[in-house]
């Protein structure tokens, strides 16, 4: 018999340990108790985020919470369901056998849900503040302060997992970008940066995302499945399109690159203490935030992306903002990177996902 | 299952009477072929005690009795607030029912035990039948604040499947499984207190119905140290949230020196709080402060959004700035919250509901709520407007025990009932204060 057993339970000192929020509809429930949201597929309904908590069966019977993860569904660009488990947090202490505990019930769970693949999210870099959102789930932690366990992709590897992907997020001060962005790229007038609404985004991302060297996202199969549309919900002003002008009045502009953008909501989460900042909408309008983060951003040719980083920083320093955060970065977009470290961003976050099919 | 069941069952067992609590509605939903005399396969009891502190239970608690004495030779005793008032009545019409305990049960059950084949009238506040006589025992026991310090609300284990109860229950205490629901705290309610000190119209727990059914004339509070370390046992056996609902006065310096205790003592819990009153921001402060917001929230029911029916039926009553500085105090402190209405209230006109509508949705739209609904009120026994129901332009059509029973037979038969609520008002027809909640929450799913 197993001294460990997995159940499905959100405890209420995971806040204290890995302060997280949520987005999506289950914003209104989450302080209930319950979590409604749903994905379809096939002929299935499936709860589309289930906490799980790993707990040791002591000796005298009593039950201690080890560890615990969210696990996150989506339906994958080839229809495939699959299921993405977020980065665990530390309850207890958490040895190779407790982890492997967690993932045999992962896949336990992913047989019942029918799931082809399951995911890991795992934050192997972590130097400093990382902005929302932090993670392709819908669920974003306070990386910085979490309690999560060591990044160890030995134990993964060893349960089959490979890694598929690399994501990497860059930060700098807003005014030293500015500064540091070339003179000729400040003074031109031939770009322009223009809000647009997020379904005009959206369909302007798919129409151009091809061509353009783009930010990375979970492979989802329909825009509405993505978690992206989520986050783009939660402010109307985030959604941006970058348009260069002909000097021949007669042609029309083209769009040379499109970013989202969204204020730092983990900032709100410390100061008004509490996970459902989402609730206080009011308050979130007069907040005073310190970081932005482009989320999601493409462009062509990538010699154009100072350019719509100086765009960006207009757009930030009107909020008031003094950090910019450059989330999405695959980590084999060389070309980005190299801009990004030649104007002086600092690599703070690196996401890992694997994979490995369910059997 | 009412709150005092847990104490009741401990306490029991503490004086060397083995003790089980079995709750019924959770062995249905644990095992679909699950039956009562299931039971007695298992068990053989002596004494079978039977809750009935909820009128909704009418039907049930009487069934389960004729159960008990078809299989079995325990001894049945029911108690709780709709048994209490109902007594003599229950034990005159149910020969499966041997005895009610009136009130405070405690010390009356022990003494049951004792005394069961002996001399009843030994055993404080309770009602039975002797050769088909009823009587009465002239004894009487009222719990002081002594005697809660004695009781332990935490024996979980004394509960079949009560892991299931943690998670099945919801916050009004009904089952409530809907599997498209990922349900994920385990939550317990606290115990706080007992009584009032005031009179609401249509609340059969208000001071008058105290004095009345459990000889109770001013509340009292569970000892802080016995809350905390209920708190502290809860937190060890993983509960995450904890419901309190006990506020009987509007100087709520009782409630902020436990705050602090439980500060002191590091507990780790969500709290959804009952407030029977606005409170000051100071509260609310204190509030945010003590407890894990993740499960958190506070609770309010001005029931109308009418200033003038709100005064005339409530005990606390509060003009609706009042209501709004709260919930701009609550916001501030970003604690969400919980707002309930109701219909059929005294004086209460179609216009009045209107403007109930109007609150509700102003409310909706500004402030941070997570649950507003609106419910018919429910004809409570002993409430005021049961024993006075001229006075409070009501037309009762439940008035005996029998009547309650009757009620809630036909819905479990899915036979058409005559009146779901048990009344009507000298303003509105049952089936208008029936739709008025209904356009209520509408507007609520459609906000």
């Amino acid at each position: 018999m197993s001294q460990y057993e997995i159940d499905l339970r959100l405890p209420v000192d995971i806040w204290r340990k890995a302060p997280f929020m949520l987005v999506g509809p289950d914003i209104r429930f989450l302080p209930l108790g319950v979590l409604v949201d749903s994905i379809h597929h096939g002929d299935k309904q499936l709860p589309r985020i289930t906490p799980l908590v790993l707990s040791k069966i002591c000796s005298n019977g009593l039950k201690q919470d080890v560890v615990f993860c969210f696990i996150f569904l989506y339906i994958n660009d080839r229809y495939e369901r699959v299921m993405l488990m977020t980065h665990p947090v530390k309850i207890g202490s958490v040895n190779h056998e407790a982890l492997e505990a967690l993932l045999k019930e992962i896949f336990r769970i992913a047989g019942l849900l029918e799931c082809q693949i399951v995911e890991v999210e795992l934050n192997d870099l972590v130097e400093g503040s990382v902005a929302f959102p932090t993670s392709f789930s819908s669920i974003s932690h306070d990386v910085e302060v979490a309690e999560m366990i060591k990044s160890d992709l030995e134990v993964f590897h060893r349960e089959g997992f490979r890694e598929w992907a690399e994501v990497e997020c860059f930060e700098h001060k807003v005014h030293e970008l500015e500064r540091g962005l070339d003179e000729t790229i400040r003074s031109q007038d031939m770009l322009h940066m223009t809000q647009v609404k997020v379904e005009d985004y959206l369909k302007l991302v798919s129409r151009l995302g091809g061509s353009k060297i783009r930010s990375f996202r979970l492979p989802t199969w329909d825009a509405s499945d993505s978690i992206m549309l989520l986050n783009f919900q939660l402010f109307n002003n985030s959604a941006y399109v970058l348009r260069s002008s002909s000097r021949l009045g007669f042609l029309k502009s083209s769009e040379c690159g499109y970013l989202c953008c969204v204020q730092n909501l983990l900032e709100p989460l410390k100061t008004l203490r509490t996970p459902h900042v989402l609730l206080f909408q009011r308050l979130l309008e007069a907040y005073s935030f310190d970081t932005m983060k482009i989320m999601d951003w493409g462009i062509s040719p990538v010699d154009r992306l100072p350019e719509l980083l100086f765009k960006a920083t207009e757009v930030m320093k009107e909020k008031n903002i003094t950090n910019i955060q450059f989330a999405n970065v695959s980590s084999d977009q060389l070309k980005v990177k190299n801009l990004l470290y030649e104007l002086g961003f600092k690599l703070i976050h690196r996401v890992k996902l694997l994979r490995r099919e369910v059997e | 299952m009412p709150l005092g069941t847990l104490a009741l069952a401990d306490f029991l067992d503490r004086h060397g009477y083995s003790t089980r609590i079995i709750h019924t509605g959770i062995e249905q939903l644990q095992n679909r072929s699950f039956k009562i005399e299931d039971i007695f396969k298992e068990y053989s009891p002596t004494v079978v005690g039977i809750d009935l502190h909820w009128f909704v239970h009418s039907y049930d608690a009487v069934r389960i009795a004729e159960t008990v004495k078809e299989y079995s030779s325990a001894k049945v005793v029911l108690g709780g607030f709709t048994a209490s008032y109902f007594a003599e009545e229950i034990l005159s019409r149910f020969n499966s029912v041997d005895a009610v305990i009136k009130g405070d049960a405690e010390e009356p059950l022990i003494q049951f035990m004792r005394e069961r084949d002996r001399d009843l009238q030994e055993v404080p506040n309770l009602v039975y039948k002797e050769e088909n006589i009823i009587k009465k025992s002239e004894k009487r026991f009222i719990a002081d604040e002594a005697f809660l310090s004695k009781l332990d609300y935490t024996r979980f284990e004394l509960l079949l499947n009560c892991e299931n109860y943690f998670r099945l229950t919801t916050q009004t205490g009904d089952l409530d499984p809907q599997p498209w629901k990922v349900r994920v705290k385990r939550h317990a309610w606290v115990p706080m207190g007992r009584g009032c000190s005031v009179n609401c119209s249509y609340c059969g727990g208000g001071l008058d119905a105290q004095c009345l059914i459990t000889g109770r004339d001013k509340p009292i509070f569970h000892p802080k140290e016995k809350v905390v370390e209920t708190l502290r046992r809860f937190m060890e056996m993983r509960i995450d949230s904890t419901y309190m609902d006990f506020d009987p006065y509007r100087d709520r310096r009782h409630h902020l020196e436990l705050f602090e205790m439980i500060r002191k003592e590091k507990i780790d819990i969500s709290s959804e709080f009952l407030l029977w009153s606005p409170s000051n921001r100071g509260f609310i402060t204190e509030f945010a402060k003590t407890f894990n917001p993740l499960y958190s929230s506070l609770v309010i029911s001005p029931e109308s959004g009418s200033e003038e029916v709100r005064q005339k039926n409530k005990g606390f009553c509060y003009d609706n700035k009042t209501l709004f500085d709260w919930l701009n105090d609550a916001k501030r402190e970003s604690v969400p919250v919980k707002v309930f209405f109701s219909s059929g209230l005294s004086w209460e006109t179609k216009e009045n509901f209107n403007e109930t509508i109007k609150l509700g949705k102003t409310i909706l739209e500004n402030y941070p709520v997570i649950e507003m609904v609106s419910n018919p009120l429910v004809m409570e026994p002993a409430s005021k407007r049961y024993l006075n129901p001229e006075m409070f332009g009501v037309k009762l059509k439940w008035k005996s025990f029998m009547d309650y029973y009757g009620r809630f037979k036909r819905l479990a038969e899915g036979i058409p009932e005559d009146s779901r609520i048990g009344y009507e008002t000298s303003w509105e027809s049952e089936r208008e204060i029936i739709e008025n909640s209904i356009r209520f929450n509408k507007m609520v799913s459609s906000t």
